[in-house]
C-alpha cells in the first residue's frame, strides 16, 4: 500500500514538475510541492492509520450550533 | 491568472446543473422528507427563492468586476493581505466540498452496488478522470456536459415518466400539515445543495459575452430547481414521505421501482452509468475552481500542475472526511446548512457590501 | 533517453492498469451464481426464524419446460427448495450459503412469502429486504395460513417456478397485490394497517402439519421431504382472501368476499366479475311478451349474493315455479374493467363518518337467469343488485375490520388526515381505537351500460309471441 501510494504521488509529480523545472517557474513548482507534499503525507498518514483529525468534525463543531440556531430561529 | 477559454453563457448555465444536481438528487430528497414530509417538494421551491439571493449576489459581484473571478476580485476589494485570506477561504471551502462530493460518489457505489470494492478504488479512479479533465481547462469541461447533459435530462424524464404507474397523488396530500416550519427546516438542508450554484462567481469570468451571466444564473437556478422538486416530488409520489424519508439514495431506489410491461425494468444500471457521468463533471469543475483559486491566491501564470496534486489530496480528504455514511448525512441535515449558508452567502454579501463602501469597481478588461 | 522513460511510464501505467479494466474485480459470472426465485420467511420455535428460498436450477430451466419429463411422468422440478433457519434472517441466509454450491443471486427475486406466525410475531423482520442492495422495493409480498415454505414446494404446472407462478396469477388483477414499498408504507403510515392478500394451496393442507423442529435446526431439504412424502403434496395455489395486520402483527384473516370488500374500500379494484342471484316474479309470463304488464314481471334482485358459487338455493325452487319455460331464478354477472372509490370523511363532535362513493361501469356478462335486456328495467334490476351486492361486501369487510381485527386495514385514517389535519391531531395516537367506532356509510354506483355480443338470453322463447316476440319487444 504504502509503496503504491508514493509510486502515485511520484507519477503526479513526474506529471508536471519537470516541464516546470525547465521553464524555471519557480513559484508554481514551490505550491505545488506543498500540494504534493501535503497530499503525501496525509494519504501516508491515513494508510499507516496514523490519527489525523477529520476536518468535518472541525467544521461540525463550529457550524453545528449555527445550523442549530438556524433550526431554531425558523421552528 | 487568466484562463484562456471562453464558454457560452448556456454552457455556463448547465455547468451550474451538473455542480448541484448530481449529488442532489440522491440524497436530497431522502433528507428532506425526513425535515418536511410530504411538503418536501415545497421545500426544494423555498429554498430555491433563497438561493435567488446568492444568484443576486454573485450577479452584483460580476457586475463590477467584468472578467474577475471570485478570486481575483476578493483581492481588488479587501486589499492583498485579507484578500488573500478570503480568497484561500473560497478555496478551501471549495476543496472541501469537492472532497464531500468525492466521497459521497464512492460511498453511494460501495453501498448499492459493488459492496466488494474497496471504496479508494472509486474516488480513484473518479478523480483521476476529474484531473484529466481539469487539466484541459473549463471549456473542455463545458463541452463534456454537451454530452452527458442530453442522458441525464432524457433519463430522468424516463424514470419519472415511467414511474408514474407506481405514483399516487394523494401521498403529497394534507399540504403543510404542521404549517410552514417543516417546509423551511427542509428548505434549509436543501439550501446547502442549492447555494453550490455560487460556484459560478468563480468561473463567471468566463462566460462571454459577460452581460448574459443573469440569463446563465435564472436559467441555471430555474432548471436546478425544477429537476430537483420533479425528482423530490417523484420519490414522495412513489414511496410516501414516510418511506422516502427511510431511503438512502432516493433517486436510485425511484430508478429501480421503474417497470414498464415484463421488459423495460432494471434500469437502475442505466441510472448508474449516467449518474456517474453527471458526478464526474460534479467533481471537475469543483476541482478545477479550486485549482484555479489557488493559483490565482498564490500568484501563478498556471493552474494546471496544482491540479493532480490537488487532485491526490482530495483523495485523500475525502477518505479522511467521514467514517460512514451516517456521519455524512448527519453533516448533510445539521452541519453543512450552516456551514454554505456562511460561506456560500454571508461571506459573498460581505464582500458585496464592502465593494459597495469602498466604491470599488473594475469595468472593461 | 526521456522518451524511453516516458515510453517505460507508460507501459508501467497499462500494466498496472490491466486487472482492473478487465473489469474483474467483484464479478460474479451466471454459472456461479444460485438465482432465488422466491422467498418464505416462517418463525420456528425458539424465537428462530427460517428462511426458505427456492432457487432455480439451470439445467432445467435451459432444456425448456416442454422437453423435459422424460419417462418419469412427472414433470421435472425447476428448483430447489433451501432453506436455513438463525436468529434473524441475515444469519439464516448466510447459513443458507453454506448449503449451496454458488452464491446466492437475490436480485431476480420474484416474491415474497410470510408465513402465518412470522407475521403473527411482527413485520421487523423484514427490515433484510430493504437493506440488502440485491433486494427489490417492488417485489409482490404474500401471506399464508401456516407454513410459507409449503407455497414453495408447489409441483410445477403451467409455469416452472412457484414465483412465476404467484406473480402470474397476481397480474391477472383477481385480488390486489402489494409490493414491499407498499407494505411499508402501510405499516408506517399512521392512519393505516397493513393487509396482505393470501396464498391458499389447494386442497388446503391442513394447519396442524406446521413440524415442530425443537431444536430449530432444519435438516435441509430432504427430510422435509421425507415427511412431506406421507402427505399429498398440495396441488395448485390460489391467491384469495387476506391477512389483516394491526400496526405490524398480524390479527385475523378476511376471506374472500371481505377481501373483495376491501378492495373496493381501499380503491384497489381495477377489473372484476361479480355475480348475483336474480329471481323474476313473471306470473307466468315471459318478460318481453307484451309492453302493458310491465307491473307483473318485474326482475327483483335476490337477496345480492355475492359469491359465484354453483347452485344455490333458489335454484331449488326452479321446477316448482316454471317447468320447461323461462328459467326465472338464476344468475347474472357483470364484469367491470375500471373503477373508482372516493372516501369523504365527515367529522361531527367527535363521530366520524366516512362517505365511501363508488362509481364505474360494466358490462354484462353471463345471465343464467332468462332477461330481456331490451326492456331497460330488467337491466336496472341487475344493476341495483350488483350494487348491493358491491355494498354487502364492502360493508362486510368493515364489519371484520372493526369488530374482529380492530384496525383500520383500508387506509381510512389517511383519508381524515388528508381532509382534517385538525381531528386527526386529536385521534392520531388512538386511531385504531377510534376506527372502530367509525361509521361508514357506502354508497354504490355502478353502470349497467353493455350487454356484450348478445341480447337475450338463449333457449326456446316459449311463449305465446312466439318467435315475434322479441322483436315485439324492441318496438
Amino acid at each position: 500500500m504504502l509503496i503504491l501510494i508514493i509510486l502515485a504521488f511520484l507519477v503526479i509529480a513526474y506529471l508536471d514538475a519537470p516541464k516546470l523545472w525547465q521553464k524555471k517557474y519557480w513559484r508554481e513548482l514551490a505550491v505545488m510541492g506543498i500540494v504534493w507534499s501535503l497530499g503525501l503525507a496525509l494519504s501516508l498518514a491515513l494508510a499507516l492509520n496514523l490519527p489525523v483529525p477529520s476536518p468535518a468534525k472541525l467544521l461540525a463543531r463550529v457550524f453545528g450550533p449555527v445550523t442549530e440556531w438556524l433550526l431554531r430561529l425558523i421552528g | 491568472m487568466r484562463e484562456e477559454g471562453y464558454i457560452s453563457p448556456r454552457q455556463a448555465a448547465v455547468l451550474l446543473w451538473f455542480a448541484v444536481l448530481p449529488t442532489a438528487i440522491l440524497f436530497l430528497p431522502a433528507l428532506l422528507a425526513l425535515r418536511a414530509h410530504q411538503d418536501a417538494w415545497l421545500s426544494v421551491i423555498v429554498a430555491t427563492l433563497a438561493a435567488g439571493a446568492v444568484a443576486l449576489v454573485v450577479y452584483l459581484l460580476a457586475q463590477r468586476f467584468p472578467h474577475h473571478t471570485l478570486f481575483q476580485y476578493c483581492e481588488l476589494i479587501l486589499g492583498p493581505v485579507t484578500g488573500k485570506t478570503v480568497a484561500l477561504i473560497f478555496v478551501l471551502a471549495f476543496f472541501l466540498l469537492d472532497a464531500v462530493v468525492i466521497r459521497e460518489f464512492s460511498e453511494f457505489l460501495v453501498t448499492a452496488v459493488m459492496p466488494e470494492t474497496p471504496a479508494l478504488f472509486f474516488s480513484l479512479s473518479i478523480v483521476a478522470v476529474a484531473v484529466y479533465a481539469a487539466r484541459n481547462g473549463l471549456e473542455v469541461i463545458a463541452r463534456c456536459t454537451d454530452f452527458i447533459l442530453p442522458l441525464m435530462v432524457t433519463f430522468i424524464a424516463i424514470v419519472l415518466l415511467f414511474a408514474t404507474p407506481e405514483m399516487a397523488p394523494r401521498n403529497l396530500l394534507p399540504i403543510l400539515e404542521n404549517g410552514f416550519r417543516p417546509v423551511l427546516g427542509g428548505a434549509l438542508v436543501s439550501w446547502s445543495f442549492l447555494g453550490q450554484i455560487f460556484i459560478l462567481a468563480a468561473y463567471g469570468a468566463f462566460v462571454n459575452p459577460p452581460r448574459a451571466l443573469r440569463a446563465s444564473l435564472i436559467s441555471g437556478l430555474l432548471g436546478i430547481a425544477f429537476f430537483l422538486s420533479l425528482v423530490t416530488m417523484g420519490t414522495i409520489l412513489v414511496f410516501g414521505s414516510c418511506e422516502a424519508a427511510r431511503l438512502t439514495f432516493a433517486a436510485y431506489a425511484l430508478a429501480r421501482v421503474v417497470s414498464l410491461g415484463q421488459f423495460f425494468e432494471r434500469i437502475e444500471a442505466l441510472f448508474l452509468a449516467i449518474w456517474v457521468g453527471g458526478v464526474f463533471i460534479k467533481i471537475t469543475i469543483n476541482l478545477y475552481v479550486v485549482a484555479l483559486g489557488l493559483a490565482t491566491v498564490t500568484g501563478l501564470k498556471e493552474y494546471r500542475p496544482l491540479v493532480a496534486p490537488l487532485g491526490a489530496l482530495n483523495v485523500a480528504m475525502a477518505t479522511l472526511l467521514y467514517r460512514n455514511i451516517s456521519e455524512i448525512r448527519h453533516d448533510l441535515l445539521l452541519v453543512e446548512p450552516g456551514w454554505t449558508l456562511t460561506w456560500q452567502l454571508i461571506l459573498p454579501l460581505f464582500l458585496l457590501v464592502m465593494a459597495w463602501l469602498r466604491g470599488k469597481r473594475r469595468t472593461g478588461i | 533517453m526521456k522518451a524511453r522513460l516516458r515510453l517505460a511510464l507508460a507501459l508501467l501505467l497499462l500494466a498496472l492498469m490491466l486487472p482492473v479494466l478487465a473489469g474483474c474485480w467483484s464479478r460474479h459470472e451466471i454459472e456461479e451464481l444460485a438465482i432465488v426465485m422466491a422467498v418464505a420467511l416462517d418463525a420456528v420455535p425458539g424465537d428462530q426464524v427460517r428462511l426458505s428460498v427456492y432457487v432455480a436450477i439451470p439445467r432445467t430451466i435451459a432444456g425448456g419446460p416442454s422437453m423435459g419429463g422424460g419417462g418419469g411422468g412427472e414433470p421435472p422440478k425447476a428448483g430447489e427448495v433451501i432453506s436455513a433457519t438463525g436468529s434473524d434472517f441475515a444469519q439464516a441466509a448466510r447459513r443458507l450459503e453454506s448449503l449451496v454450491p454458488r452464491r446466492l443471486l437475490w436480485a431476480q427475486n420474484r416474491v415474497l412469502i410470510l408465513g402465518e406466525e412470522l407475521a403473527r410475531q411482527g413485520l421487523h423482520y423484514l427490515d433484510l429486504f430493504t437493506r440488502e442492495r440485491q433486494m427489490r422495493l417492488t417485489t409482490p409480498v404474500l401471506i399464508t395460513m401456516g407454513e410459507a415454505r409449503k407455497v414453495l414446494e408447489l409441483p410445477p404446472g403451467i409455469e416452472l417456478m412457484p414465483g412465476t407462478i404467484l406473480t402470474g396469477i397476481l397480474r391477472n388483477r383477481t385480488t390486489f397485490k402489494v409490493e414491499l414499498k407498499d407494505l411499508l408504507a402501510m405499516w408506517e403510515a399512521p392512519g393505516d394497517n397493513p393487509v396482505l392478500p393470501q396464498v391458499v394451496m389447494t386442497p388446503t393442507p391442513e394447519q396442524e402439519s406446521r413440524e415442530v423442529r425443537s431444536d430449530g435446526e432444519d435438516k435441509g431439504q430432504k427430510g422435509a421431504y421425507k415427511e412431506e412424502g406421507k402427505k399429498t403434496p398440495p396441488e395448485a395455489v390460489a391467491i384469495k382472501g387476506a391477512g389483516a395486520f394491526r400496526d405490524d402483527r398480524l390479527i385475523g384473516w378476511l376471506d374472500e368476499r371481505e377481501t373483495n370488500g376491501l378492495m373496493w374500500l381501499r380503491g384497489e379494484v381495477r377489473e372484476g366479475v361479480i355475480t348475483v342471484t336474480l329471481s323474476i316474479q313473471t306470473g307466468g309470463n315471459y318478460p318481453g311478451q307484451e309492453q302493458g304488464q310491465k307491473m307483473g314481471q318485474t326482475i327483483t334482485p335476490d337477496q345480492g349474493q355475492g359469491q359465484p358459487a354453483g347452485p344455490v338455493e333458489g335454484q331449488g325452487q326452479n321446477p316448482s315455479q316454471n317447468q320447461a319455460r323461462a328459467r326465472t331464478q338464476g344468475q347474472a354477472s357483470v364484469i367491470f374493467h375500471r373503477a373508482s372509490t372516493e372516501v369523504k370523511p365527515r367529522v361531527e363532535g367527535s363521530q366520524v363518518t366516512f362517505n365511501v362513493e363508488i362509481r364505474g361501469n360494466c358490462d354484462l356478462t353471463e345471465a343464467t337467469v332468462s332477461l330481456n335486456p331490451d326492456r331497460p328495467e330488467h337491466l336496472l334490476a341487475i344493476q341495483e343488485a350488483v350494487n348491493r351486492a358491491v355494498e354487502e361486501r364492502v360493508l362486510a369487510a368493515v364489519r371484520k375490520a372493526q369488530q374482529e381485527i380492530r384496525a383500520d386495514i383500508f387506509g381510512l385514517g389517511e383519508t381524515l388526515h388528508r381532509s382534517n389535519v385538525r381531528y386527526w391531531r386529536q385521534v392520531q395516537d388512538r386511531w385504531n381505537e377510534e376506527f372502530t367506532r367509525a361509521k361508514i356509510q357506502v354508497k354504490v354506483d355502478l353502470y349497467l351500460n353493455r350487454l356484450g355480443m348478445t341480447n337475450r338470453t338463449p333457449g326456446k322463447t316459449l311463449d305465446i309471441g312466439g318467435k315475434g316476440a322479441t322483436q315485439g319487444s324492441t318496438r
